[in-house]
């Protein structure tokens, strides 16, 4: 799938805008804690829909707290950012500086995690609008406990026919700390033709 | 739009229950709904129109403002967490009283209207679930302080509902009674006791509970495998808000411990660590109830029972010897006397028993046959092997007891009497015995020898000596009496352990000697058939310089033969004062005189001591000679210590030879001499002078 739809110069060049916008990310997460954050973004992988099925029960076999977004434009799809729990709870009590071991995952700490993960998506939809020169909007951001293969199978049914699924394993950096998360986009396969066309003009501009 | 659904549209923006707020790209209100307005407590005209950034002061203007400009260029949706902003928009709740800040969740996004672009701006006061969960994060970190509080509490708990079914119980409790979570929980709490009326407990604690929500006590419980342990129990009954019973919490401190430690601490203080028995405070205690118990019909009888040698022991091979004797000794005590007997060590050697209906002829019995025991009792330590020997004293114990302290001083004093009379012996305590009325001064004996020292009334005795395996002399060996007034002799064994207490036994000695040298002077010329005369020496006497100076110039002055003289030292004076015996023996042996060691065998038979001892002659105890014939041990001993004897050079003599068939023995045995009642009984030492016909 990697092979037919994105090529491999076409990854690099996603990869490169993913990590861009980490960047901006990382830098509004800073400013709000008030503490060094890194993001990075070591891979990024086009998968089939059953492929990411696969690839995240791998990565997760206990449950998970995800963050939804839809995105809308030149091409569509819905974006998710997830963690395991503990992970979640990780972020989200560094985050706020709560360091009490509190096992209870609240609704503060679930609106804190929501907001954190609409820094990031927004970060990489607008550095994915603002390079490759589209429009690109995002609706609000929600939340979903579970199972990661649940919470994926609600998404699948607005894709029609063999969705496509952009993955990528991200990793919050903060003192002392890394904190991995997966972000995932799931488009219909003509949203990504659309956006392996706006890769290829972007890329055809520089290529010159 | 046509205007019916823009009213509804309206109605809806006006009526739902949040903030809602649109502005334009420079951030100008265009329009506010009414819940908003009330937040804000103002009226729509002075808020429509404004820049929100004039309305609000913002804690932070700059990242809204960039919130809302991604909004408007990208189109990008944003969401404001209490948790990161708390309180963006500085309101007031109107869900809590008083002067509360909203804590609120935000909204941002980009909507189209009439062609132009807005930005939607979504305030949702979340002030109450704030609360909630700062109050649920409180009780959740408070429980899980209780929890480990609990958790790693040395107390046992265990939390049961109201009918007393478990349904937690600690890990403490899970370690002392082997009872796992899944093993207690859905089982009565009651039903874990060790106790045997259980329902009627449950119903005792119940009512407890109910009068006074609580109910104390001390418990036995029984463990998964079966073992009983004790608890110190505290059972406590919880309310609800309505102050309904809910649920019974019961709260263990093991005492298994405790009580071992109280029980070994009680043991303690009424035992004698060394030997395991009853000690005197206890056996005080023990023989006050006796003697409340005492009916007339039942009486008991207090033996107290001394160890004689003990001191030997103890001074020459050490204490730890000396303790050791009393264990082996005590061992001894306690296996003899029947198991209903109360057995102590008072102290040092002394030991104390009560007999239960017992009568005098009983004890007397069983104490003279325990005596024998003693004496056939060989105590090793290294290479040493030591006999001792025992004085008991009896007295009743009735209904007429004055105290226990009276009783165990009568047997202490018949006891002393028993040694006074020459040890191995019981005596009984008579309420009117003359000897123990006098002797209860205790310091009568010592009036006693001073006053015979004073008025000349000790009297020479003398036993012959005699060769057993030839013709040649017999020699003498020189006893001391006392003459008591009323025409009756006092034995030595009355005088002598009081002159050893009272330092005066080396006050007897220079009395013996200088008596027994003027009678050698007087009748220098009806000796010759008399080989030598034998005099006994004190341990005392031994370390006294003086008298080995006083000796040495009474025979020098009286020009006596030094070979007519012999000094008979015990084995234990004489290890007991190596040092001075040595010296004592070298200066007087130079000078011509015998030396023989006396009782040889009976305190310690260390034969490495007899190489440092030059001596001429060795005695071989009594206690060995006496069963002879009966005894192959004794036998073995008395051949050995002639066998060693004579390999030394020295010569042998065996006392207590009582009869012919002991005699005969001897002699074939190889001993050199005999002493003892069958060979001639001690005479007034003028009688066995040459022209005296009493000769044996």
């Amino acid at each position: 799938m990697n092979d037919q739809i994105l090529s491999d110069e076409n990854c690099d060049t996603l990869n490169e805008l993913f990590n861009i916008g980490m960047g901006r990310a990382a830098k509004s997460l800073s400013e709000m804690v008030n503490e060094e954050v890194l993001l990075s973004v070591p891979s990024l992988q086009a998968l089939s829909y059953q492929g990411a099925l696969k690839l995240f029960d791998g990565i997760a076999d206990e449950p998970i707290n995800a963050v939804e977004q839809y995105f809308d434009g030149q091409f569509n799809g819905n974006a998710m950012l997830f963690y395991t729990q503990r992970s979640s709870q990780e972020l989200v009590r560094r985050i706020i500086g709560d360091l009490a071991p509190n096992e209870n995952f609240g609704e503060m700490e679930q609106e804190a995690l929501k907001e954190v993960s609409n820094i990031i998506l927004n970060a990489c939809f607008g550095c994915l609008a603002e390079v490759l020169n589209c429009e690109l909007q995002s609706g609000v951001p929600s939340i979903a406990n579970g199972d990661v293969s649940s919470i994926f199978r609600k998404q699948r049914d607005n894709l029609g026919e063999a969705p496509l699924v952009l993955s990528l394993s991200m990793t919050f950096s903060l003192p002392n700390k890394s904190i991995e998360g997966q972000v995932s986009l799931i488009m219909t396969s003509e949203s990504i033709k659309k956006l392996v066309r706006e890769l290829e003009r972007f890329s055809s501009l520089y290529a010159m | 739009m046509n205007k019916s659904i823009m009213t509804l549209e309206k109605v809806i923006f006006n009526a739902t229950n949040q903030g809602l707020m649109i502005v334009d790209k420079n951030f100008t209100v265009i329009d506010i709904n009414q819940w908003l307005i009330d937040a804000i407590d103002n009226n729509k005209a002075h808020l429509v129109g404004r820049s929100i950034f004039d309305l609000f002061s913002f804690e932070r203007p700059q990242f809204l403002r960039s919130t809302i400009k991604q909004a408007f260029e990208c189109g990008l949706s944003s969401f404001l967490s209490s948790a990161l902003h708390p309180r963006l928009f500085p309101l007031l709740s109107r869900y809590q009283s008083g002067d509360r800040y909203m804590e609120q969740s935000c909204y941002i996004k980009r909507i189209f209207f009439n062609d132009e672009t807005y930005c939607l701006i979504q305030i949702l006061d979340v002030t109450s679930n704030v609360m909630r969960e700062r109050l649920l994060n409180k009780t959740s970190n408070d429980l899980s302080l209780f929890k480990i509080a609990i958790e790693h509490s040395a107390s046992s708990i265990v939390i049961a509902d109201n009918d007393g079914q478990i349904q937690y119980v600690n890990p403490r409790f899970v370690e002392i009674a082997g009872f796992t979570s899944e093993d207690a929980i859905g089982h009565s709490y009651f039903s874990l006791s060790s106790q045997a009326h259980e329902q009627q407990f449950e119903a005792t604690v119940k009512s407890a509970l109910h009068f006074h929500d609580s109910w104390k006590g001390e418990r036995s419980f029984v463990t998964k495998s079966g073992d009983k342990y004790w608890v110190n129990e505290h059972i406590y009954q919880a309310r609800n808000a309505n102050n309904e019973p809910t649920h019974l919490v019961a709260i263990q401190d093991d005492l298994t411990q405790i009580r071992d430690i109280a029980r070994k601490a009680s043991y303690q203080a009424s035992h004698d660590s060394l030997t395991g028995l009853v000690n005197r405070d206890e056996f005080d205690k023990i023989l006050i109830q006796e003697i409340t118990r005492c009916d007339g019909n039942a009486n008991h009888v207090l033996c107290f029972l001394d160890i004689d040698q003990f001191k030997v022991v103890n001074d020459t091979s050490g204490h730890g010897a000396g303790d050791e004797l009393l264990r082996q000794i005590a061992n001894l005590f306690d296996e003899y006397y029947p198991n209903d007997k109360v057995l102590a060590r008072l102290g040092g050697d002394e030991f104390a028993v009560i007999l239960h209906d017992s009568t005098f002829e009983q004890a007397q019995k069983i104490s003279e046959a325990l005596i024998q025991q003693v004496q056939a009792f060989r105590f090793r330590w290294d290479d040493s092997v030591f006999t001792v020997g025992m004085s008991v004293g009896l007295t009743l114990i009735t209904a007429q007891t004055v105290s226990s302290v009276e009783a165990i001083k009568q047997a202490e004093n018949a006891c002393d009497v028993a040694k006074d009379m020459g040890r191995n012996r019981v005596y009984i305590y008579q309420d009117d015995d003359d000897t123990i009325t006098q002797r209860q001064g205790d310091t009568y004996w010592a009036n006693k020898i001073n006053d015979a020292l004073e008025n000349d009334r000790f009297l020479l005795y003398a036993q012959p000596i005699v060769p057993l395996l030839d013709d040649s002399k017999s020699s003498f060996e020189v006893l001391v009496r006392m003459d008591g007034y009323d025409g009756h002799i006092i034995p030595p064994g009355l005088f002598l352990p009081a002159g050893e207490r009272y330092n005066l036994s080396h006050h007897i000695d220079r009395w013996v000697i200088n008596n027994t040298v003027a009678w050698l002077v007087k009748h220098r010329n009806e000796v010759a058939h008399i080989d030598h005369i034998s005099i006994n020496l004190s341990g005392l006497t031994l370390s006294n310089d003086s008298f080995l100076a006083h000796i040495v110039k009474v025979i020098k002055d009286n020009d006596i033969e030094a070979s007519k003289i012999s000094f008979e030292i015990t084995e234990t004076a004489a290890i007991a004062n190596i040092t001075q015996a040595k010296h004592f023996i070298s200066v007087l042996r130079k000078l011509g005189c015998l030396f023989a060691l006396d009782d040889f065998g009976s305190g310690l038979s260390s034969f490495a001591y007899l190489k440092n001892l030059k001596v001429d002659r060795l005695k071989i105890d009594g206690m060995f000679v006496k069963d002879i014939t009966v005894d192959a041990i004794d036998e073995a001993m008395v051949k050995s210590i002639n066998d060693i004897g004579h390999v030394m050079g020295m010569k042998t003599i065996a006392e207590f030879v009582e009869d012919d068939a002991i005699k005969m023995r001897l002699i074939e045995l190889g001993i050199d001499y005999g002493q003892g009642y069958g060979l001639g009984k001690p005479v007034p030492i003028d009688r066995i002078l040459s022209h005296s016909t009493e000769i044996v």
